[in-house]
Parts: structure tokens; sequence; C-alpha cells
């Protein structure tokens, strides 16, 4: 029973791939997460199956960590399916967006249930060279550029992870299972080629260029599984491949931990610098991996600390990947139907969640890792509180891209996806009361206030500024900010009525009645709110993140 | 004689008597000819099948024909030539299969069947061979018998290609008798012996025998189609597209690396080829063809051209493995002798099926063919993963033993870069035709559709023998650690060799 279960998990997706070219197939994408959210509910960590026959002799199991992993995952999956089959379909060809969807969902859960180096390289290959067929899909010529791009960096990593995994092989003696090559110390090659080959998928800096042209041009639903579950892959990779203990010098730690402190600042400061909403959530998960990556790092450092430092990574994955999954999903519903006063509510509120706001999931991921970094490294509980603080910054830049878009016809929103991504915003606002108490989560509050003020600090100065030291600009596009959201309130309370045609009235009739209104005030507002061109703000961004990196080093 | 005696020769019989049949049917006569050749190829996997039981039971199979004092004829089944002889024969029905479809309203198909049924004779019995002698003339056999399949079009193309192609084999084949008469001056009958019988000469013949491995490298080299030795390849895609699939995946460019193979192994043993320090040359000779076969494979757009080099190339993952000391690339090497024909033959049969369906013989006539003929491109699909590597498809397995093997061995500072580029290099040539048939939209109209769409996207015969290889390709992978598999096989062929 068990057994059939683990198996279940990665090969009912790939079953259901066959039957997906199909009308009916939509349905059958949320059916395929179904085995794996089972087994995390129903199989015990330590439930593990030997399969001799499949591969060169394949262990699957469930330990603690996988068990976090397929968690987390199997929501994910599940959540986004729902989103794609309660989307309308496009002309593009659907089912083969469906059938990659499921390749890849089959291989991003077959690693997380491998317990041995060749399954798990199985269901690596498969989920990267699957995620070709997601990025490609609208056909467009930089949606072919975005994935030859992300093919050719993900064939490099797959197969620097080969490599590794033939060397490790060759000093195991022919032994597969993680357990067992657990205690074999690690030569240098072997490390980088780990450290580079996982690093591809984490998008460490200088391995991150794949990640922008393809979230640019990926259909959201799959950015969002991408983003918030393809990319822990990495993070598995590590966790499984590199165990803390004798085996990995503790130099490989510290480098880990510079990695990821560039790369926290590097996500931050090119992010801030995004015009478009995905891209900007893009760095920010370049950034959040950097806190990832400088966790490994601490825990490879200090082995003796390793235990708690990787239960708060855990944490902080999970928080990770349910937030910005979410953060994708709504984005996704804002591109479809237009900014609504829903959406923006809930984007601001996971928003703030993402940045670490008290009494959020952030707050309880960052207690957590700051707890059990603060013993040994000291320093990185400071860059911690930095993160938080560009976090806070970039979500402000966030919330502001997503207020000053380009008016679009609003539509309504669809039902199914829309409970799919509040299902979602409900677990992750009631996920730290479950995990912890009232108290752990009251943090945070200096560090997301300051990022808050001088968020919109720059903003103000920014618009305020531009005119007397660039000159004025020409009048712009309607960047209606407070209508914009005058309207939206208006457009809510009409909700209820049924028909399109009521709804474009009331909007109609808003817009005319407020522009009477507040003419010069808003003229003057919109005018200046269109920051998103402004240069000056750009390098008052760029200045804030200099002066936290000069901090930052100045204080350790 | 009891039956042990005549099995192996029944096995070569069961296709050299269809054949010698099939010669004098008329062209008309189908359904004979049919029944024939697939009543030939049923017998013949029995009795593999009871010689496969029988081995498993230590029988002793060998069929012994003296011609002259100290010159036998030998056919004989030990556990090497018992995997290449259950490769043949399998892939030899399924052969028979596509090319009843394939050649469908073609002429002269008598005289294409006949000669197919001596290629599959010359094959097994150079599979079965159980000396080197036996082996040259079943060899030199398969040279005459597969110049009239490469010739078959009788256009003048087809002709010079098969004249290059005879051309060469010649030659070969004159290298590999005077290397053979030499070896027999100096050792007498060589008989295959796991583990070799040269190594206990005395010292003073190790620089002629070192002369007369390189006369046998290059007479096996040039049906192995080893660099320089390769020219007739390319030239040789003339063929009708179940000869090339038979030729590359079965019968000539294997028997020449498995040539290579019972050469080293079997004759001079594998830890003296490495004393007189020969192993390391026959690697570089691999490796350079490895490279080379996939860098020219990139820029040619005819599909089986584009096959061809691809052969080239991963043929010599066999010998690359061969060259490699020690068990484990052993196995790497004699795996891929089947993971490469169940995968390489999926592959031309897929060429041949666009060729005869839509007319497509270029790879930028592919554009969305995968929405008209899906079953055959996913077939496709599945076998070029398979040659770049990606699990679980059998192409991985064999790259897994090659590597391991090599860092066992120590070479591993240049085996494991040459494995990674020519992962590289395929991916860069096979995953634009699969990115072309799945992603692009077709053209208005197909070169020239020959079989429109009815119930399946095309003939049956057709259809069905490259679904049913791919599908063995995925599970020789996929259950390569399940009993009866070609790894274990392999496995009990190095451990036999190695005398573990």
């Amino acid at each position: 029973m068990n057994s059939a279960l683990l198996l279940l998990i990665w090969l009912l997706p790939l079953l259901l791939a066959t039957l997906a070219r199909q009308q009916y197939a939509r349905w059958l994408l949320p059916l395929a997460a179904i085995p794996a959210l089972l087994a995390v509910v129903a199989l015990p960590a330590g439930t593990a199956v030997s399969l001799p026959w499949l591969l060169l002799g394949s262990e699957l199991g469930i330990d603690e960590t996988g068990r976090v992993f397929l968690g987390f995952s199997s929501l994910l999956w599940l959540l986004a399916a729902v989103y794609i089959a309660g989307s309308p379909d496009t002309n593009v060809d659907s089912g083969r967006f469906r059938v990659f969807f499921l390749f890849a969902m089959a291989g991003n859960l077959g690693l997380i249930v491998a317990q041995d180096m060749v399954s798990f390289y199985f269901g690596f290959a498969l989920m990267g060279l699957s995620a070709f067929g997601l990025i490609a899909h609208s056909l467009t010529r930089r949606a072919r550029r975005a994935a030859r791009t992300y093919l050719a960096w993900t064939i490099a990593g797959e197969l620097m992870l080969f490599t590794a995994i033939v060397l490790l092989a060759t000093s195991s003696g022919g032994a597969l299972t993680f357990d067992a090559i657990e205690d074999i110390p690690r030569s240098p090659l072997i490390i980088l080629l780990l450290i580079a080959g996982f690093g591809i998928k984490l998008a460490l800096p200088l391995l991150h260029w794949w990640l922008p042209p393809a979230y640019a041009v990926t259909p959201v639903a799959a950015v969002a599984v991408f983003s918030g579950v393809m990319i822990k892959a990495g993070l598995l990779g590590w966790l499984r491949f590199l165990p803390p203990g004798d085996t990995i010098p503790a130099g490989w730690g510290t480098l880990l931990i510079l990695i990821g402190a560039g790369a926290i600042f590097f996500g931050v400061i090119a992010g801030l610098r995004q015009q478009r909403p995905r891209l900007l959530l893009g760095y920010s998960s370049i950034s959040k991996m950097g806190v990832l990556t400088s966790g490994v790092g601490a825990a490879l450092a200090f082995p003796s600390a390793a235990p708690g430092i990787i239960t708060a990574l855990l944490i902080y994955a999970t928080h990770h990947a349910l937030v910005k999954t979410a953060l994708f999903l709504g984005l996704g519903l804002v591109e479809r139907s237009g900014l609504q006063l829903p959406l923006l509510f809930g984007l601001g509120f996971l928003a703030f969640v993402l940045a670490g706001a008290p009494l959020t999931s952030g707050a309880l991921a960052k207690s957590a890792l700051s707890g059990s970094l603060s013993p040994s490294v000291p320093v990185l509980v400071t860059l911690l509180a930095i993160s938080t603080l560009g976090t806070t910054l970039l979500m402000v830049r966030f919330m502001f891209l997503l207020s000053t878009r380009r008016r679009r016809k609003i539509m309504p929103l669809p039902a199914l996806p829309v409970s799919a991504w509040l299902c979602l915003v409900v677990v992750i606002t009631v996920l730290p009361f479950v995990l912890t108490d009232i108290d752990r989560l009251m943090i945070n509050v200096i560090p997301v206030s300051l990022g808050l003020l001088l968020g919109t600090a720059v903003l103000l100065l920014g618009s305020g500024l531009s005119p007397y030291l660039i000159g004025p600009r020409k009048r712009a596009h309607a960047r209606t900010l407070p209508l914009r959201m005058r309207a939206a309130s208006s457009h809510a309370l009409q909700a209820l009525r049924t028909s399109n045609d009521l709804r474009l009235t009331a909007w109609a009739l808003a817009d005319t009645a407020y522009k009477r209104k507040s003419a010069a005030w808003l003229t003057w507002l919109q005018h200046h709110t269109d920051t998103a061109r402004r240069p000056l703000t750009g390098a008052l961004w760029l200045g804030i993140g200099g002066w936290l990196l000069s901090v930052f080093i100045s204080t350790t | 004689m009891n039956f042990d005696a005549w099995l192996p020769l029944l096995i070569v019989a069961s296709s050299l008597v269809p054949g010698m049949v099939i010669f004098f049917l008329k062209e008309g006569s189908h359904v004979t000819r049919t029944l024939l050749n697939l009543a030939g190829a049923g017998v013949k996997l029995i009795l593999v099948g009871v010689m496969i039981w029988g081995v498993f039971h230590d029988h002793n199979y060998e069929t012994r024909w003296t011609l002259a004092p100290g010159l036998d004829l030998v056919l004989r089944a030990d556990t090497l030539s018992v995997l290449f002889v259950t490769l043949s024969t399998v892939l030899w029905l399924v052969t028979t299969v596509y090319a009843i479809g394939y050649l469908e309203h073609s002429p002269h198909r008598s005289r294409f069947f006949g000669f197919f049924s001596l290629c599959v004779s010359a094959t097994v019995g150079l599979a079965l061979a159980g000396n080197l002698f036996t082996f040259v003339v079943f060899y030199e056999l398969l040279t005459l018998v597969t110049y009239p399949l490469v010739a078959h079009r009788g256009t003048p193309d087809a002709l010079r290609g098969a004249r290059i192609y005879l051309t060469y084999t010649l030659i070969g084949g004159a290298l590999l008798l005077a290397g053979t008469v030499w070896l027999y001056v100096i050792a007498g009958p060589t008989a295959f012996v796991e583990g070799g019988t040269l190594s206990s000469l005395p010292t003073e013949y190790h620089p002629q025998l070192k002369v007369i491995f390189l006369l046998l490298m290059i007479g096996l080299g040039v049906k192995a189609a080893l660099v320089p030795l390769h020219g007739w390849l390319p030239h040789a895609m003339v063929a009708p597209a179940p000869v090339s699939a038979l030729l590359h995946a079965v019968a000539v460019v294997k028997a020449g690396a498995f040539g290579i193979v019972r050469v080293v192994y079997d004759v001079y043993g594998v830890n003296f080829t490495d004393q007189l320090g020969l192993l390391t040359g026959l690697g570089i000779a691999a490796a350079i063809t490895i490279i080379y076969g996939s860098v020219k494979a990139l820029s040619q757009d005819n599909l089986k051209k584009r096959l061809a080099y691809s052969t080239i190339s991963q043929v010599s993952y066999i010998a690359l493995g061969t060259a490699i000391l020690g068990p484990v690339g052993t196995i790497g090497g004699i795996v891929h002798l089947v993971h490469q024909g169940i995968m390489k033959i999926t592959l031309f049969f897929t060429a041949g099926g666009y060729a005869e369906t839509l007319g497509i013989h270029k790879v930028s006539e592919m554009n969305g063919v995968g929405r008209r003929m899906p079953l055959t491109t996913l077939a496709f699909s599945v076998a070029a993963l398979g040659m770049i590597g990606i699990p679980p498809i059998a192409g991985f397995i064999s790259k897994w033993y090659l590597g391991l093997g090599a860092i066992e061995a120590g070479m591993a500072w240049w085996v494991i870069p040459v494995l990674i580029t020519s992962s590289l290099l395929n991916a860069a040539y096979f995953l634009p035709i699969l990115y072309r048939a799945w992603f692009c939209q077709p053209a208005p109209a197909w070169p020239a559709e020959h079989i429109p769409a009815a119930r399946h996207e095309t003939a049956g015969t057709l259809l069905w023998p490259p679904v049913v290889t791919a599908g063995l390709a995925l599970a020789a992978g996929l259950f390569a650690a399940a009993p009866y598999s070609p790894l274990e096989w392999a496995d009990l062929i190095a451990q036999r060799e190695y005398g573990l």
C-alpha cells in the first residue's frame, strides 16, 4: 500500500500525461497531485520502499525533509493545476502545455521522494526538460529565445550533476542511496560541480541569466510553480548531496554564505530596477534563494548547529514557496482581469507576508532562521534583517508597479482560479498560528516599518524632485492611482450585480464624476506618479541599496 | 550428432534457407514471400530462445566443421554470442515487418528479401563464430551480401554509394584477413576464449602481435566506422530505410564493433592488450570518432545523414568501453551494443516512416510533424532523448557505466569530458529536431504525402516497429536492474571475461 502510493506520486502525472491532449484533460490536472497530498498526510516519515528492478536499483521514501518539501510542493501543484483548469483556453495548444505541466510535476514530485542518486537525477532531468515546453509555450520569438537559453543552462546543470553523481558513485563503490554516500569525503571537484549544478537551478548570481527572460514569457501558472516549487529542487539537492558533517570542509560553507549574501543584495538591487512586476518577483526569488544559500552555507560551516539551521531553512522554504506562488497567481489574475479591489488587498497582504511583517509566516520564517543562526553566525542575523528591509522595499515597488499599470479592461474574475488563490491565501494566513504562538511572531517591526518609510519616501521624492532636477516630462498616459482605487471600490460595491455592462457603466460614471471633481489635483498626481519611467527614482533605489550594503559591511 | 551440435547451424540456416528460396520466387508472390520471411524470423526467434535457456543451464552448443587440418569452421554459443544473436534476431523480426511495409510498391522485392535474409544469416554466423577464422569468413560474406542491398534502388547515386561501400569494406576485409593469417602463423588456430589465448606467447612475438592488432583493428574499424575509416557510411545512406536500419543497428556497423570486442576480449585478452599498450590507442581513436561524428552531425540537414554521423559517434562508445580497463567499463561497452542497436533502429525506422508517409528527407521539412504523426514522433523523441543520455532511457545506463568505469580505471580525466561533450553535441543536434517536430507549425503542404492519414497516422507496418523498439529502449533503461535485462547479461559477460 505504502509502496503503491509512493510510486503513484510520480507515476500518476506521467500516466495522465498520455491523456492530457484531450479536451476533458484540464480536470485531470488537479487529480495528478492528489497522491502526493495523500502521501504527506497518510505516510509516516521514514516510509521507504526499495525497487531493485527500477533504473539501477531505486529507493523511494519520505523522510522528514522530504515530508516538508512534498507537503508544500503537492499543495502548490494542486492549486496551480486548479488555476489552470479554471482558466479559459487561449488559442495556443493547451493540450501540449498540460503534457509538459504533468511531466514537470512528475519530475518534481519524483525527485522529492527519491532516496537514491539516480532516481533523483531522473526526476531532476525530467523536471528541467519539461519546463522547456512550459517556457516555449506561446511560441513567440522571445519565448523561443528564452526557452533556448533556459535549456542550455539546464542541460549544463544536469551534466554537471551527472558528473558529480558518477564521481560519488565511484567513491561509494557503486552504492547509490543518499544514506550510503553520506559519509564519503567529497573532493573539491565534486563539491564545485554540485554547487554549480544546483546553483543554476537556484539562480545564483552569474548563473541566473536564464531566469528573467523565462519568467517574462511563461504563462503565469507555470511561473508560479517555477518560482515557488521547482526552484527549491536546488535546495533539496544541496541538502541531500552535501550533508553537513566531516565530509565537507568548512571553507565551502563560508563560500556559500558569501555567495548567498551576494545573491541577497543582487536580487534586491536588480529587482528594484525592474519595470515589470513579474521580473521584480523573479529577482525577489533570487534574493530569497540567497538567504537559503547562506543558511546552507552556515549549516556546512558549523555542522554542530546544522539540524536546527536545516529545520529553520525548511520553514523558510515553505513560507517562500507558498507566498511566492500566491503572489504570482494573484499577479496572473491581475494580468488577466485587471486590478480589482480584492486582488489589490490580497496582493498587498501577500506582499506584507513576503516582507516578513509581524504576525505573518514571513516573521515566523525569519525568527526561526535568526534563532538557529544567532549562536554560530551572528553576522547572518544582520544579513537577514537587511534582507527583510530589502524585501520590504521590493514589495513597496511591486505594489506601486501594480497600481500604475496601464489601465486595461476590467474583466470578471474567473471563479476557479480565484478560489484556488484565496485558498492559498488562507493557508498562508493561518500557517504561522498553527505552527507557533503569537509571541514569536511579533518581530521584524523595525525593518519592515523602516522599509515602508524608505519606500514611500523614495516614491514621493522621486516623483516630487524629478521635474526640478530633470525637467518636466510630457504628459504620460492617464496613470490614475487614486482614481483607480476609488473607481475600484465603487466597482467592488457593484460586484454583486452580475451584468458586465452594469459594471462598465458604473466605472464610466465613477470615472467622469471623479475626474470632474478633482481634476487639478489628480492631473498633478497622475503626472508625478509616473515614476516607473523616472531615472531619479531608480537612482534613489540604487542609492539606498548601496547604503544598506555599506551598513552591513561596516557592522561586520 | 546430437541437437546441441546442430543448434547453431540451425539458427544460421533459419534465415539462409528462406533467403535462398525467396530468390527464386516470382515478383508477384507477396504472400509466399511474406510467409517465408516471417516464418524464418519466427523459427529463428524460437531457436534462439532455446539456446538462451540452454546456455543458462550449461549446455554446450557447438558446431564444428573441419575444412582442413587446423582449420575449423566453428559455430559456438557463449554469453557474448548469445547477446548479439538475440539482438540480431529480435531486431530482424521487427525490421522484416517494417521492410514489408516500406517496400510495398517497390520493384525487385524478391531480390531484396533474398539478400536481406542472407545478410541476417551472415550476421548471425559471425555472432556465433567460435574462432577468428569463422568470424572472418562470415564477415566477408556480410560484405558481399550487403552490397546488393545498398545498391538496391539502382540509381546512379545508389550504385556509387554501394561502390564506395564495397571499396572500403573489401580493403578492410583484406587487412583483416592478412592479420588473421599472420596470427594463425604465429599462434595457431585462435579460438575465442574468455580472457584471450595470446598472453601465453613468448615476448619476442609482442612486436608482431602489436602490428597484427593494428591490422585487425583497421579491418574491423572500417565496418565499425572508426575515424578515418568511416567514409563509406554517409554515402551508404542511399539505401532504403530498412537497410540503413539494419546496417546501422545490427548488421554491418555492429559487426565491426562486435569484432573489436571479440578481438580485445576473447583473442588477446583485455589485460594483455593493456600490457601491450594498445588499449589507450583504441580509446583515443574511439574518443576522436565520438567527437568527430557528433560535430559533423550538427551540420547535416538530411535526416538520414545526420543519423549516420550519429551512428559513427555512438558505435564508438562500444570501442571506448572496450578500451576502458575493468569490468565496469566492459559492461558499459557491451551493454551499449544492445542499447545503441535498439535506439538507432528506432531512429531509422521513424526516418523511413517520415520519408514514406510524407516525403520528408530533411530536418528542415520536419516542422510540425509531431501533430501529423504523433506516435512515430514520440518514438523518435524517446530514442533521441536516449541518445543524449537522459534517464530513464537506455542510453543513460550505458553512459553511467562508461563514466563509472573510466573513473575506476583512472582514465576519467579524458573520458568524462568526452562523454559530457558528446552528450552536449547530441543534445545540440537532436533537440532542435524535437523542437521542430513538436512546437513548430507545419508548412502548408508536406513534400509528398504518399500515405494519407486514415485511422492511424501511417501504415501499420511502418508505425508499429518503431513504437515497439522505442518501448524496448525505454524498458531496457527503466528495468535495467531487473533480472534478464541487457545490463545483467553484460554484467555476466564481464564477470566471465575478468574471471570474477
